[in-house]
């Protein structure tokens, strides 16, 4: 239970023990702690198995940039594989499992990986097991596939919840190191609306990470003095746990906030996470840079790591890598770790410096111009073999490395869209293109200079810059005295090694000779690269291993790594969980519901509802005793065709439109006249698309001179509103016509059957006179109901009966339906839904969308005469293409089966009786089918081949996917009433 | 003869109202609107008509308006909505088409939304959990209408300090209430954490 | 994406949905002797430049006002917004 790594100082709360379980050992860790440094602290090196080779990994970042320590965190619905220990604040109770390893992360089966590694080399399965071919999908990919990926999630659903966000900023600094700070101040003591996002957990970047970086304070206290004058402005909005994960067009920038990661689970009402879109008019990107190691052979084991987190970890963490610690690097960066720990009394064993100027060093021993070639130990690092500058081979005991082979600017976000960062030979690394994304500035380590001091200085000239375009004046910051040295890097990449393999990409374990292997098949491009060996493939993007991964290649190729290149970078910078992206657009509020007016009085009768698009409708009504729905349907048909039913048709979209032209703009969107219709009376309608595809039908009402109300299908709503409009604004602005949606405003009734107009009577002020001389078929008005309730009614019918539609005021639509159903009681009213609706429709071959299906034409239809060829009007002239004029093409009839207990299926395709069921020989389609509870049987439309020459005709209705196939006769489409006597009663 | 009791958006007889800290979500359901759009040419002439008959002044592009209990706000070119209190008798339809003749084409919205009153210090911090718009920057008198929870809704700023009214399709009601309510826990718990 | 409204300032483009090439504006004429061939180019040719090209936004969930925006297809720089209806009033009408 000892931390026997723990070391003093540091920025941890000694206050707030905390316990912790890893792979079900407790142990005891700090407010303050991450779990890697927990684990370092309690002398845990070992985290993890690679993903391919299963070789023991321990940590060997300090951030995001990890690539080996990924556990398993949480359980059941909340459970999330490949968390890096690196970023997970530690909290009480915090219980963490290793991944990718069994039984155990000591002993692991499938370690066996390693010693086959000459057969798992880069591109394996494109060149073993390939043989015998079948055995590939059978055999061969279900293992590798079983064998692959790192981590598990759960099958549960996520109890948590997460929001979207919106800022808007004048200016966003993306993190919070001396140039984000120093930016920060700046822009915020001017007044600027600012948004500071850290990644950390803590605010200050490498200030609390580092030991020197002012001269008269310490990294954390001016940080700490900073933050609680930022805290205190009003134009300021402080963001940690808040990583910055793509730039987007425009200046908009996509934040992940982690609001609740680092609670056992978040508070009532809080979500886990929360995703922000920032609107920021400039921005500058002061990320830092990532540290990148050496490659030599054997460099993965654990205890292993990299220069700069060995420093966070005994300056920050107050943890030790291990009791004995030794050093490999090429540049002054290195040395600095060196000092760092032997001020905390930890043994540091050997300095080992490539450069042979390297400067001396107090405390340890100096190999200078020697190179690391070998380490050992079978779970964690024991020691390393070095070899002197004179050849000689010498090896050093330790239970850590630290390496510092340089540090990349991170750069990511400057290349968002489509730049390429540029090489700078001075720090052998890629720093931003001069050309950014708009609005984007940089400075900092993330411009490429090191230094704190020159951090401090371009964060804040930076920003001062960014504001001066925005016309805001920013006062000069006074800066503290930091440290200024240069880090006298000698680019050193790899250790040119022996038969071992030198790791480069430790999560995708890719080695140096996997490079040679692509380069030698020709797969030399960094693009090819990328792909044919993994190398930044994995969930750390390659960040520790992507340069290195370059510099072998540009190596091998003799091309300059500028000339070599870069692949392209993309967001996210670091993962996000699919929950945060959704936000809380989920299940049910994927997209609105929209209810109708009768939805409350529909669900007291139980109704059952179907989604149609986003609104919901009842689909029948059950009664009790009532079997089947079939049996309801059944009887809600017979119903509307021998008493009265009602069906609200409030969802149909309804659009007012006015003007001293409105008539002359229907004729432009509707295939038939409208100009002459007069007052009072209502129209069919087709609307066509302009290349003369049916795509709405609905009625256009009359109520006066200059107003008309045009209703479409459901569906088609928002799409004729919007074309409308086009049509409008784009097309003939010179008409005089006013549009607006009414679809909401109002309440809209079906009531239709024999009854009907008794039912209504009763409902309709006496005033009005709606018998069937004063108000025929197809008439329409504006009346008034229940005592001066303002209404409108139209006589049309959708079910072929004698028919009305009656509206109202949405608020009233509730108090209607019953008034309603009360007044229709003595004539034996009943309600109907959209299954009965579609029954009744088909009865009397009205089209729907399965008809206006996007590839059918008006005279597909049977309706080629309503498309008026003496005005123009959308799609009038494509319609009159050759193919689409076609004399025998597809016509819309009916079908009845001749067997009539067969059900008729809708999509069935139709063959002729004596020819073979083949596409050559199809005749056409089903397109709607349903039991007609009017006729007894199954009954259909559709279309078929010059299908009005070929009525009685018998033909086959063939159903391959479910092996069917029925008889079926050709009749008209209009099954009941053809003659319309009964619409006109 | 029967009488027609009217329902709220959300399939209640009284408008909702909630509580939260710093923030008050109040329905309003005794407004009546109707739209208006200029005809051709006859921009003026409306102008001078409502100036005349309402004493109002037609608001500009993203403005409203206020004479008394009688508003107006912009909706688009040639466009605006009137807003006056809601009468079961009489319908302000018919009294606009009245006052504006053909100048402009008038048409009943009364009863196409639903209505949110929201007010208190948190009213307007709400928003960055509700639209893209940036409506702290808004000024009183100011409107615009954005998406809210997928739907195109006006927010109104309204006269009073810290007053702010959402105006949505009625048919989607509960689902703007819900995405009220939950940016209203979101905000109270992310100050909380703060 | 942001799109500057002419009248009603930078919005998310996520107010607004997208139709297609500003050539929608020039419809034919339906009395042209070859209209039926310049109604098929209208319709279905286009040059899906790699660079500024004019196309057509709606502003379903704002105003409703149709945008005649020219937008880089490379770099997503917008560098004018017009309102359609200005653009199509500038142009010769045929009835």
């Amino acid at each position: 239970m000892t931390q026997l790594n723990r070391l003093n100082g540091g920025l941890i709360s000694r206050g707030s023990p905390l316990n912790f379980t890893f792979d079900g050992k407790e142990y005891a860790g700090y407010q303050g702690d991450t779990l890697a440094s927990a684990l370092l602290a309690n002398g845990v090196r070992l985290m993890g198995r690679s993903f391919k080779y299963h070789r023991p990994r321990g940590v060997i970042a300090s951030g995001s940039e990890e690539p080996n320590a990924l556990v398993e965190l949480r359980t059941r619905g909340r459970q999330e594989p490949n968390t890096r220990a690196t970023v997970t604040e530690l909290f009480g109770g915090l219980s963490a499992r290793s991944q990718n390893r069994f039984p155990s992360l000591k002993h692991d089966f499938m370690a066996i990986n390693d010693r086959l590694s000459n057969f798992l080399s880069a591109g394996f399965y494109y060149k073993t097991f390939m043989w015998p071919a079948p055995l590939w999908e059978k055999l061969y990919e279900p293992i590798i596939r079983k064998a692959a990926g790192l981590g598990s999630v759960s099958l549960d659903p996520d109890p948590d919840t997460y929001e979207h966000g919106y800022l808007h900023c004048d200016l966003l600094i993306v993190g919070s190191g001396p140039a984000g700070l120093a930016a920060a101040l700046t822009a915020a003591r001017a007044g600027a609306r600012v948004v500071l996002a850290e990644e950390d957990f803590e605010m200050g970047g490498r200030l609390i990470a580092e030991s020197s970086s002012f001269v008269n304070q310490s990294g954390a206290e001016w940080v700490a003095g900073v933050l609680e004058e930022l805290g205190a402005l009003p134009n300021v909005r402080l963001m940690k746990r808040a990583t910055v994960h793509g730039a987007y067009d425009h200046g908009t920038y996509g934040v992940v906030e982690r609001v609740a990661d680092h609670l056992a689970e978040p508070p009532a009402g809080t979500p886990r996470q929360i995703h922000w879109r920032i609107y920021a008019r400039k921005a500058v990107l002061c990320a830092g840079a990532t540290e990148r190691p050496i490659a030599f052979e054997n460099n993965d084991r654990p205890g292993i790591m990299l220069a700069g987190a060995v420093r966070a970890y005994v300056n920050r963490w107050a943890a030790a890598p291990a009791q004995t610690v030794a050093v490999f690097t090429n540049n002054d960066d290195g040395h600095r770790t060196a000092k760092d720990l032997l001020a905390k009394d930890v043994n540091v064993s050997a300095v080992i410096d490539v450069r042979h100027d390297a400067p001396d060093v107090d405390g340890a021993e100096l190999f200078k111009g020697a190179q690391v070639v070998d380490s050992t130990g079978k779970l964690g690092l024991e020691s390393v073999k070095l070899r002197l500058s004179n050849g000689e081979i010498r090896t050093i005991d330790c239970g850590a490395l630290a390496v510092s082979g340089g540090w990349n600017p991170n750069v990511h976000l400057t290349c968002h869209q489509r730049g390429r960062p540029i090489w700078d030979d001075e720090i052998a690394a890629f720093v931003p293109d001069t050309k950014l994304p708009v609005g984007l500035s940089v400075a900092g380590a993330a411009n490429g200079v090191f230094s704190t001091a020159a951090a401090l200085k371009t964060g804040m000239k930076t920003a001062k810059k960014a504001l001066l375009d925005l016309d805001i004046q920013a006062p000069t910051v006074a800066l503290p005295e930091a440290e200024d040295s240069a880090m006298n890097l000698k680019p050193f990449w790899f250790v040119k090694e022996g038969r071992g393999r030198a790791w480069l990409d430790y999560q995708n374990d890719v080695t140096v000779k996997d490079v040679r292997l692509a380069h030698q098949e020709g797969y030399k491009s960094p693009e090819h690269l990328k792909r044919y060996t993994t190398l930044g493939m994995a969930t750390d993007q390659g960040k520790t291993a992507n340069v290195l991964g370059l510099a072998v290649m540009s190596e091998m190729t003799g091309a300059s790594i500028p000339e070599t290149g870069t692949t392209i970078f993309r967001p996210p910078y670091t993962p996000i969980a699919l929950g945060t992206l959704a936000g809380s657009t989920t299940g049910r509020h994927l997209a609105p519901t929209r209810k109708t007016p009768s939805h409350v009085w529909a669900q007291e009768l139980g109704a059952e509802f179907v989604e149609a698009g986003n609104w919901l409708r009842a689909r029948w009504f059950k009664k009790p005793g009532e079997k089947t729905w079939q049996e309801t349907v059944n009887r809600e048909v017979t119903t509307v065709r021998s008493r009265v039913g009602l069906c609200d048709v409030s969802t149909l979209g309804k659009i007012d439109v006015q003007g001293t032209d409105a008539a002359e703009f229907l004729n432009k969107v509707y295939a038939n006249a409208f100009a002459k219709l007069p007052v009072g009376k209502t129209r069919y309608g087709l609307m066509l698309r302009e290349d003369g595809i049916v795509y709405d039908d609905g009625t256009a009402a009359r109520l006066a001179e200059d107003h008309f109300v045009v209703t479409t299908t459901t569906a088609n709503a928002v799409l004729v509103y919007r074309n409308m409009e086009f049509a409008r604004q784009c097309l003939w602005p010179e008409l005089d016509v006013q549009l607006i949606s009414t679809t909401e405003a109002w309440a809209q009734y079906a009531v239709a059957g024999p009854r009907s107009r008794d039912l209504l009577r009763k409902i309709v002020d006496a005033e009005f006179d709606i018998s069937n001389e004063a108000f025929p078929f197809m008439a329409c008005g504006e009346i008034t109901v229940c005592g001066g309730f303002k209404a409108r009614l139209f006589r049309i019918s959708f079910s072929g009966e004698l028919a009305y539609e009656i509206a109202v005021p949405r608020r009233y639509g509730d108090a209607l339906i019953r008034a309603l159903m009360a007044a229709g009681e003595e004539f034996g009213v009943a309600p109907y839904g959209t299954e009965a609706l579609d029954v009744l429709r088909i009865e009397k071959g009205h089209a729907i969308g399965n008809e206006l299906n996007g590839t059918t034409t008006a005279l597909n239809l049977g309706l080629g005469k309503m498309v008026n060829r003496k005005k123009d009007c959308i799609g009038q002239v494509l319609s009159t293409r050759e193919e689409l004029a076609d004399p025998e093409g597809l016509r819309l009839v009916g079908f009845k089966p001749v067997n009539r207990t067969d059900k008729i299926v809708g999509g069935a395709h139709l063959m002729n009786k004596d020819e073979p069921t083949d596409i050559k020989n199809d005749q056409g389609y089903i397109t709607s089918a349903g039991f007609s509870a009017t006729l007894g049987h199954s009954i259909a439309i559709g279309f078929l081949k010059n299908g009005s020459g070929r009525i009685g005709e018998l033909v086959r209705a063939v159903n391959p996917l479910q092996e069917s196939e029925i008889e079926v006769e050709v009749v008209s489409a209009h099954f009941v009433d053809p003659e319309g006597d009964r619409l006109r009663a | 003869m029967l009488d027609l009791n009217p329902i709220t958006p959300l399939g209640a007889t009284t408008p909702q109202q909630e509580q939260y800290e710093g923030l008050t979500i109040g329905e309003v359901f005794d407004r009546a609107m109707v739209s208006i759009s200029s005809r051709h040419g006859r921009n003026q002439d409306l102008m001078s008509r409502v100036s005349e008959k309402l004493d109002l002044k037609l608001p500009g592009v993203s403005e409203f308006t206020v004479n008394g209990d009688f508003g107006a706000f912009w909706t688009a070119s040639d466009q605006w909505m009137f807003d006056a209190p809601h009468d079961a008798k009489s319908c302000l339809a018919v009294k606009i088409k009245e006052i504006v003749g053909d100048a402009a084409s008038v048409t009943d919205q009364t009863d196409g939304w639903c209505r949110f009153r929201l007010s208190g210090p948190q009213s307007v911090e709400i928003f960055q959990f509700l639209c893209t718009v940036d409506v702290s920057a808004l000024v009183q008198g100011q409107v615009v209408k954005t998406l809210i929870e997928h739907t195109g809704c006006f927010v109104l700023c309204r006269e009073e300090v810290f007053e702010y009214e959402i105006i949505g399709p009625v048919s989607v009601a509960s689902d703007v209430l819900h995405a009220l309510q939950a940016s209203a826990r979101t905000l109270s718990s992310v100050r909380k954490a703060q | 994406m942001i799109i500057n409204h002419p009248l009603l300032g930078p919005r998310d483009s996520q107010e607004f949905s997208y139709l297609g090439d500003a050539s929608l504006l020039d419809r034919p004429d339906w009395h042209d002797v070859s209209a039926l061939q310049k109604f098929h180019d209208y319709l279905y040719l286009r040059d899906n430049p790699a660079g500024e090209h004019r196309e057509l936004w709606y502003h379903e969930a704002g105003d409703r006002s149709w945008l005649v925006v020219t937008r880089n297809t490379l770099t997503h720089e917008i560098s004018k917004v017009e309102l359609a209806q200005d653009v199509a009033d500038r142009k010769d009408h045929k009835k």
